[in-house]
């Protein structure tokens, strides 16, 4: 057998000769969080083989809050920093800052890692409210030109729920519903990394932290779509309000998101999981192609069934999996060759 | 005889070769495979119209320069004057047009041998190269000399007499020109297509050598094909899993390839693949791909062919339902698709009241034997409940993978409990474990429960309606057999109360309803 570097080399020249197209809607994909900003450069490098119609449909944006990941990809200006200025700056600010945080007193102003607290970052989204906003507006525009007729994409959110950074979805959240306000139609998908025993650094002490995050982002999620729970005093309504900097109240209506999905990976590795959710971001969003198309079919025809906007926001995936098999078909190929150029055969 | 000497001496003419030279819509198509009924004078005719084509509006001009200089009509002097440099123009044109038709024709034999080329080595490469047919076509094509033409000045054609005379003449000696100049073009066309096919015949005994000693026993080819460890190669993806492995690979190939049947169309499209794949890169002569790029090529751009003719909805299944132990392989197959899609883990997350759930299938459609649907809930350890297997009405076999969320209960997902424990015990770990009094517990958790919530505002936002959530779902593992696990109160109330007491404090709960439902 060859190399796979021989084999990955032939498969992009014949690549070339077929051509198809992959993208159907315009789609922006935010990464949230280091995981998921990683993740979503794995996907910007995925597409960079794929047609430039393709490619100037897609547009990327990254939010973290360390600063370190602006280094790690490949379009910088793309990068939104969650992080909030010296403590001493922001004295001027604290009638703000206690507004949305009455707790200020105890929030800690430096960054603290995959595991740091949820308002942290939530905060600093706030601060940079305006920034998010900007971009998004701008990247909408670039991918989805209106003068072009083109009215509809689709805003993917790639975020894990384990982290600290997933603080700030409220407030992402919001500013896509202030974005969808404007003359585009678009439908939300949420990616949502779950967080592994095995891919946790510290299973016994970091894991269960993990965990709590996810399930309080969970029932963020949920009271987010409306759902009624209790006594449902305060639940049933999927619009809230956030306030952001300098003194703005963002009434966040929703439907905020069309799907969520969560992903495992298959392996507790950084790698696999990259690959992993990237692979199916890839099918996703090439959504007129492969099994992403098959899967937005299906999608469509769910939703074509449901009767009530909760039970629309569901999905259901399938895939052909030919990936499975392209190894197999590829040494039948051989095989067919043998039998020709074999003369013992004839 | 006197007839062929006046033959032999007469002059060409461009005007009248234009009549004899044979139209079609594909000049070069007596390259192809199927050219039977093309005669070597048909194929030089052939080449001969396209450069007739090239040359119709130099035709054109050099006809209106002539119109123009007729003896019964007034010639204004600046015509005449002009008239031969026109010419010498149009000729000097009409080289150049050639020339670029040479060119052209010379790039697309190239391609066309190049693409014969590769469908020979799919279709017969046992076979001698069916092109040796036009080794000798320059036998046709003799290439002469230019005759000269005279070059008239003013006064030469200023009076009509002299045009009458001078311009008949003058016109065949172009027209005798342009026709040998046609022709000279067409023997370069011939010598350079001559010369394709001597590097092209012997690079295919070269090629076609190697390629036997590779698909014959001991061969590296041979080896790739026989040995059944090498039908069980892994993907550097780890999220992807070949289901097809060793022997039974083989023999599913094997079956595979009974019914594939390449037609003539889709040769030629696996050949074009491949050359166009190269880049540049010739596929004979000496400086040629080798022989291990070609068969890699040949072997990926053959796998799309065979996978389009054997569609993986339509008929995948029904290609491998052969043989005595077709229900069990077929039932083991799917049992492993199953695993697969299960490795993947990948959970759909249904919002709203049924909390969260998965369940990933993986679909045999079709298959109505009972036993198989068995054979593939044993493969899979019994309990679980999904449609691995359907009857479907044509009786068309398909093969599905999916996944779905539909009806699964939140019991499912172990990982859900998990979560929700870890958000509980937050409230009574650490430190807080050590608190004397529920005052100092409830000062405690309260300074620090913000870090609990994603949306962090007390009057805006969903906290409270976060908090209804998650005391929906405490009072339902409560009251579940499984409870919360126990935990030592140090001397205070039951962790019900001092939860329920807390979210009193923070506005959520004011009448205590939750907490009588809890206890019942």
């Amino acid at each position: 057998m060859v190399s796979s570097t021989v084999r990955r080399n032939v498969l992009s020249r014949l690549g070339g000769t077929r051509a198809t197209q992959r993208v159907a809607s315009p789609s922006v994909v935010i990464g949230l969080g280091s995981t998921a900003c990683q993740i979503t450069q794995h996907l910007e490098t995925l597409t960079e083989s794929w047609s430039s119609s393709d490619r100037n449909s897609l547009g990327f944006l990254y939010l973290d809050t360390r600063e370190a990941t602006r280094e790690e990809i490949s379009r910088a200006s793309r990068f939104i920093p969650l992080t909030l200025p010296h403590f001493s700056n922001l004295r001027d600010l604290r009638p703000w800052i206690t507004e949305c945080v009455p707790e200020l007193k105890h929030l800690s102003l430096s960054r603290e890692g995959a595991l740091g607290m949820l308002a942290n970052a939530g905060v600093a989204a706030r601060y940079n409210y305006a920034a998010m906003r900007g971009h998004i507006d701008s990247i909408i525009s670039e991918v989805c030109p209106y003068y072009e007729g083109k009215t509809y994409l689709r805003a993917h959110v790639v975020a894990f729920l384990g982290g600290g950074t997933i603080g700030a979805l409220p407030v992402l959240l919001a500013a896509l519903s202030e974005a969808r306000g404007t003359a585009y139609n678009f439908s939300v998908v949420l990616h949502l990394l779950m967080p592994q025993r095995g891919l946790s650094r510290d299973p016994d002490n970091s894991y269960p932290l993990q965990l709590r995050n996810t399930y309080s982002t969970m029932q963020f999620l949920r009271s987010a779509t409306g759902v009624a729970a209790g006594e449902g005093k305060h639940t049933g309504s999927d619009t809230f309000r956030i306030t952001v900097y300098p003194d703005k109240l963002i009434e966040a209506t929703g439907p905020h998101f069309d799907i969520g999905l969560l992903h495992r990976s298959p392996k507790d590795s950084i790698p696999a999981q990259r690959a992993h959710v990237a692979r199916i971001l890839e099918n996703l969003v090439a959504d007129s192609w492969g099994s992403g198309s098959d899967w937005w079919a299906r999608y469509h025809e769910t939703m074509r069934e449901a009767n009530n906007r909760v039970d629309a926001r569901f999905g259901s995936i399938s895939s052909k999996e030919v990936g499975l098999l392209e190894g197999f078909f590829n040494l039948t190929a051989r095989q067919y060759l043998q039998t020709k150029w074999n003369v013992g055969s004839r | 005889m006197p007839n062929v000497s006046w033959l032999s001496k007469k002059k060409l003419s461009y005007k009248e070769e234009s009549t004899k030279v044979r139209q079609s819509i594909d000049p070069l198509d007596f390259l192809a495979v199927e050219s039977g009924n093309i005669s070597s004078r048909d194929a030089f005719q052939q080449i001969h119209a396209v450069m007739h084509g090239g040359l119709e509006d130099v035709e054109k001009a050099i006809k209106l320069v002539f119109e123009q200089l007729g003896p019964d009509v007034a010639v204004a002097d600046r015509i005449i004057l002009e008239a031969n440099g026109e010419i010498r123009n149009e000729l000097v044109r009409a080289s150049f047009l050639a020339d670029e038709k040479k060119d052209e024709l010379t790039r697309e034999i190239r391609a066309r041998l190049e693409n014969l080329y590769v469908q020979g080595l799919i279709v017969a490469p046992h076979q001698d190269p069916a092109i040796r047919r036009w080794e000798n076509l320059s036998a046709r094509a003799i290439q002469r000399d230019l005759p000269s033409i005279n070059e008239y000045t003013h006064p030469e054609l200023a009076r009509p007499e002299d045009r009458r005379r001078r311009v008949p003449k003058w016109k065949q000696q172009i027209d005798e020109w342009l026709e040998t100049m046609c022709r000279n073009h067409v023997a370069d066309v011939i010598k350079s297509m001559e010369e394709e096919i001597k590097e092209y015949v012997a690079s295919w005994f070269e090629v076609t050598a190697s390629l036997r000693r590779r698909a014959t026993l001991g061969g590296p080819l041979f080896q790739q094909v026989i040995d059944p460890d090498l039908w069980s190669f892994e993907s550097e993806d780890p999220t992807v899993r070949n289901l097809l492995r060793g022997q039974q690979a083989q023999s599913i190939a094997a079956r595979i390839l009974d019914r594939f049947q390449i037609s003539s169309a889709d040769v030629n499209e696996v050949a074009e693949t491949v050359r166009s794949s190269l880049q540049g890169l010739g596929v004979y002569g000496t400086n040629r791909v080798s022989t291990e790029e070609m068969e890699e090529l040949l072997a990926l751009a053959l796998s799309e062919k065979i996978q389009d003719t054997v569609s993986l909805e339509a008929g995948f299944l029904s290609v491998i339902s052969n043989g005595m132990r077709y229900n069990e392989e077929l039932g083991e197959l799917l049992a492993e698709m199953h695993r697969g899609t299960a490795a993947m883990e990948q959970k759909v997350w249904r919002v709203g009241e049924v909390g969260v759930g998965h369940v990933d299938s993986a679909s045999g459609v079709g298959i109505t034997a009972s036993n198989v649907h068995d054979i593939v809930v044993r493969g899979l350890g019994g309990g679980r409940r999904f449609a691995a297997v359907e009857g479907h009405p044509g009786d068309n076999h398909r093969f599905d993978v999916q996944m779905s969320i539909v009806g699964a209960p939140a019991s499912d997902l172990t990982i859900f409990r998990e979560m929700v424990t870890a958000w509980y015990q937050w409230h009574f770990a650490e430190d807080r474990a050590s608190c004397t009094s529920e005052g100092e517990w409830l000062q405690l958790v309260k300074n620090e429960c913000w870090k609990l919530y994603p949306d962090i505002g007390t009057h805006s936002g969903v906290r409270n309606a976060i908090i209804e959530l998650i005391g929906e779902d405490l009072t339902d593992m409560w009251r579940s057999r499984e409870g919360m696990v126990p935990r030592h109160t140090n001397g205070l109330p039951s962790e019900e109360d001092l939860l329920h007491g807390l979210w009193r404090e923070l506005g959520v709960i004011t009448n205590g309803v939750i907490t009588s439902e809890a206890k019942t």
